[in-house]
């Protein structure tokens, strides 16, 4: 199996962008079964992508691992601008990292994320922050084994 | 679109974007200010009040839904019909 792990750009095959649709639908499905509070909408991954080509490269990334060709897994995050109350400093979002249930024995989740970290190194953030649900205990361990800290806990009730 | 209300609003995102490291060419006019990643709530609300004192307007969106008034093209409208 041939692996190559590369930033995608706006002049990508249209099955590619389809393709990385549909795992963003299949992930935020992984995150519904644990305790996700707001739900994918219909069509909410075409949204996403939308929103993410204008900028694609420049403020945000898309990473994506193509087996023999055929894309198996993602990484996506952005730049975001802290307030002025905290300086004002660059920090990178790591926000979606998904691999094809039938590849995750082949450590591309952590080669997702090394390739973006660098995209964010590159573009000189002082800080790497992500999100984890709280129930995913072997997500969180990943993330710790790449090197992330616990910082705070999100907390949500509805009104 | 008001091709002028849309350069002079982009203009006053120039803080914005100096701080990404974007040109005002980069920036979309019919996607969400959020969505881009340009505006967080508290630079969205910084941006009203820019918008309210360089045009002399008024805005209230509490009876609007965000697709209605958080991009370029929507904000650009929003103040055309104000004035």
């Amino acid at each position: 199996m041939n692996v190559e792990i590369r930033q995608i750009t706006q002049n990508e095959q249209e099955s590619t962008f389809r393709r990385v649709e549909e795992m963003f639908v299949e992930m935020y499905r992984f995150m519904a079964d644990r305790g996700l509070t707001l739900t994918l909408q219909k069509g909410g991954e075409k949204i996403w992508l939308k929103s993410m080509m204008p900028l694609l490269g420049k403020t945000n990334a898309v990473v994506v691992a193509f087996a023999d060709d055929a894309p198996v897994g993602f990484a996506a995050g952005n730049i975001r601008i802290a307030p002025a109350f905290l300086g004002n400093k660059k920090v990178g979002h790591l926000s979606h990292l998904f691999v094809d249930e039938n590849f995750r024995t082949y450590n591309l989740g952590r080669k997702l994320s090394n390739q973006l970290e660098e995209w964010f190194s590159q573009k000189g953030v002082e800080l790497i922050e992500l999100d984890v649900l709280t129930r995913s205990e072997d997500v969180i361990r990943f993330w710790e084994r790449g090197g992330y800290l616990r910082e705070y806990v999100k907390m949500n009730k509805r009104p | 679109m008001d091709q002028n209300i849309s350069k002079r609003i982009i203009t006053l995102l120039e803080n914005r974007l100096q701080l990404l490291g974007i040109e005002s060419t980069d920036v979309a006019h019919d996607v969400s200010l959020f969505d881009q990643g340009i505006v967080d709530s508290i630079s969205f609300m910084e941006l009203i009040v820019s918008i309210e004192d360089e045009f002399e307007v008024e805005l209230d969106f509490s009876d609007m839904e965000p697709p209605e008034f958080d991009s370029i093209e929507s904000l650009s409208k929003i103040i055309s019909d104000e004035r």
